[in-house]
């Protein structure tokens, strides 16, 4: 887990599909500003899981691949903008490649 | 040896139909003009096209004088990823209206090669038949050899018996015992799933056909389309194709639970709780084995699974479709089970999702007591019962008892037979068993479910696509979903026409200008991708005229009434459902969007339009 601040919320975020093999963890929990973006995630999703750098984010970890989607509650997607986050919100993290 | 001559100086086709009579065993080619292939392209839109033709108004599905037609596209023998793919089509014996299937590998190769954009069988043989066609040379081969043999072990002994270079697309035993949502295979376990075309071909008394040729169609730029394949390739092993190169669609199982989109027990729930044992994850992390390609694939989403040992081993694909019409749907936990299953159905050569639909209906009317013992043969047929899925299944593919015989029916013919309320429960639409996508959910998806003209079908609009973004609100109805849904729709209809392979759509950074540029490199037409996309809506037109033909009303595009009744019970969805006035508006949106009546017909300037007019009065070819 990255460093909680004060104006941090802990949400857990669970991984699907070549995220969850490559990571060798179902979940974690990560502390996100309440007002989070995308990159917000990507960066402190980098900090704890450096194993995803390139294959899940940008070598720098400053962004999520175009192959992949950032999912709020099951009912928005993350995008740029930051939205408000709530602690004990889920981010699901899976394959922007819909359907199949 | 007979080889076909190509029918005029074109590039990237033969022009040329051969058809086939299994009656009289006649042989005849028939051209197909220019202005044909280039307005139907290929693949589904010229199989649709050829069907329109050869199949005569009120025809009987599983009757002789309904075609079984394959096609061939311009992109086969081109060389580019994920080209080498084959459309079938019939009037589909679940629906009584359009039935098409795509499937790929190197017997798309070897038809092409044989001299021949699409392949006519018509009528019925005497006995059972093994079609063998070699450069156009055409022999009617006794099949009763094969007879009982599954769509594996059939392959494997026409090709011993012709010679390996030969190409196979064969049934199964539930494709010659007319189980409706029989599948045809070919390439060691690929299969033309949907609509019940394995049906119509052992109607037909045809197990096998047998295809080997030495004939490529000329392309007009070869080193042009080289230099475009390059590219294309490079991009197929990008991020786009990601999913698909690492756990593949089944890794769809678990994000669907989570978003509320996961059919479950007949469509009574959104989620599954236990979802992690039958998640793609678990499948891939216990049972993987290795990636396959089809001909001429860069991408390889073939997921090659086992379980057990020794003769109890089994191996094989696996797929989201098939975990989920095998495992939630019915309520099985047991992952082995599910990757049985999933292989006993391509052994035998059944649409997983029409079984796994079909079984659902019969265990839901099972705990309300519409079905009983006396139909059962004494099984339990409870959610969640995995040790009786394969006897079921083994019963409906050799239509072996009462129950075999009533659920090879599929769901809507069986509830019309069982009778009483239990249409209510038979998750169908226009007769085609629903797939893996909740529409309570997923409203884009629900509307492009109802108004699909081969059923409930997920692959002709991937309308999905608009439900998992920002782009609209998945949970909640609206207007816009018509011209989002017709739009799907013609896209997929080129798609499937050129044909391209769907888990390549996402790698080109322009779909309609990389289309038009490959069909011109091959053709030395000049389409543009504004021609593409009218060919698309006139593919989709042509379908529904098909349909229109066959009896369509306005009725026929709705969705089982539990959808229209029940709001789900859990999940992120729960008491979201979908009410009857939010399924019309929506389906009176998108008829706005074809430019259609508001009765759904097609108005004779759209037609016009479309050049589909003359097509209308064309008697039936014999």
């Amino acid at each position: 887990m990255n460093t909680k601040t004060k104006s941090n919320v802990i949400v857990r975020v669970e991984l699907f599909g070549h995220a969850r093999t490559v990571a060798g963890v179902r979940d974690l929990k990560l502390a996100l500003p309440r007002q989070s973006g995308v990159s917000d995630m990507a960066a402190a999703l980098a900090a704890a899981l450096p194993s995803l750098l390139s294959v899940v984010l940008d070598p720098d970890g400053s962004r999520l691949l175009p192959s992949y989607t950032a999912n709020l509650n099951g009912l928005s997607f993350m995008e740029d903008t930051p939205i408000p986050i709530s602690p004990g919100d889920t981010i699901y993290l899976f394959s922007s490649q819909a359907g199949g | 040896m007979n080889h076909m001559n190509q029918s005029s100086d074109i590039y990237g086709y033969h022009g040329i139909a051969l058809v086939v009579d299994l009656t009289t065993r006649a042989v005849r080619r028939e051209p197909i003009p220019e202005s044909v292939l280039r307005n139907f392209i290929g693949g589904t839109g010229l199989a649709s096209y050829l069907l329109f033709r050869h199949c005569p108004p009120g025809a009987d599905p599983l009757g002789p004088e309904n075609p079984l037609i394959f096609t061939c596209s311009p992109l086969v023998g081109s060389r580019l990823t994920t080209s080498s793919k084959f459309a079938v089509a019939a009037k589909s014996p679940l629906t009584g209206m359009i039935g098409d299937s795509l499937s790929s590998s190197f017997l798309a190769v070897e038809l092409k090669r044989a001299g021949c954009d699409a392949l006519i069988i018509k009528g019925r043989a005497e006995r059972k038949t093994l079609l063998s066609i070699e450069d156009g040379d055409v022999q009617f081969l006794d099949a009763a050899h094969l007879a009982g043999l599954n769509t594996f072990d059939t392959e494997e002994s026409v090709r011993n018996m012709l010679g390996r270079r030969f190409r196979v697309a064969c049934i199964g035993p539930a494709g010659e015992n007319g189980v409706r949502f029989a599948s045809i295979a070919n390439d060691g376990g690929r299969q033309a799933g949907r609509t019940g075309t394995g049906a119509v071909m052992g109607s037909k008394n045809l197990k096998a056909i047998a295809v080997r040729g030495r004939s490529p169609a000329p392309v007009f730029d070869r080193e042009s389309l080289g230099a475009v394949g390059r590219g294309l390739s490079a991009k197929s092993l990008g991020p786009a194709t990601e999913k698909y190169r690492t756990t593949g669609t089944m890794a769809n199982v678990a994000v669907f639970d989570r978003l509320g989109a996961l059919p479950t027990r007949n469509f009574r729930q959104s989620t599954f709780e236990f979802t992690e044992e039958v998640s793609g994850e678990a499948l891939y992390e216990g049972h993987f084995v290795k990636n396959a390609h089809c001909a001429n694939c860069t991408i390889g989403c073939e997921k090659i699974l086992t379980v057990g040992s020794g003769k109890k081993k089994s191996t094989g694909r696996m797929e989201y479709e098939s975990a989920f019409a095998l495992g939630p749907l019915v309520g099985i936990s047991d992952r082995e089970t599910v990757i049985r299953a999933s292989h006993y159905c391509d052994e035998m050569g059944m649409d997983t999702i029409s079984a796994g639909g079909t079984i659902a209906w019969a265990m839901e009317c099972f705990e309300r007591g519409l079905l009983t013992y006396e139909h059962t043969g004494g099984l339990d047929l409870d959610f969640g019962k995995s040790e009786i899925i394969l006897t079921i299944l083994e019963n409906i593919s050799n239509k072996s008892d009462k129950l075999g015989e009533l659920l090879a029916e599929g769901s809507r013919i069986a509830s019309e037979s069982l009778g009483r309320d239990s249409h209510e429960w038979a998750m169908h639409v226009k007769g085609l068993e629903m797939p893996g996508y909740e529409p309570r959910s997923l409203k884009t998806m629900a509307l492009a479910l109802a108004v699909s003209t081969r059923g409930a079908c997920h692959n002709r609009s991937s309308a999905y696509e608009a439900d998992f973004s920002n782009r609209v609100n998945r949970l909640e109805a609206d207007a816009l979903r018509g011209q989002i849904t017709a739009d799907g729709e013609d896209f997929s209809a080129v798609l499937d026409s050129l044909i391209w392979c769907k888990f390549l759509r996402k790698a080109f950074d322009d779909f309609w200008d990389e289309s038009a540029t490959s069909l011109n490199l091959i053709t030395g037409w000049n389409v543009t991708p504004d021609e593409l996309k009218q060919a698309g809506e006139r593919i989709n037109n042509l379908k529904k005229l098909f349909n229109i033909r066959e009896g369509w009303t306005r009725a026929d595009d709705t969705l089982p009434a539990r959808m229209l009744s029940e709001p789900l019970p859990d999940g992120v969805a729960a008491g979201v459902g979908l009410s009857p006035s939010d399924l019309d508006m929506m389906i009176a949106a998108y008829y706005q969007a074809r430019g259609w009546n508001p009765d759904g017909s097609i108005p004779d300037e759209k037609l016009g339009e479309l050049g589909l007019d003359k097509l209308v009065s064309y008697s039936p070819i014999a």
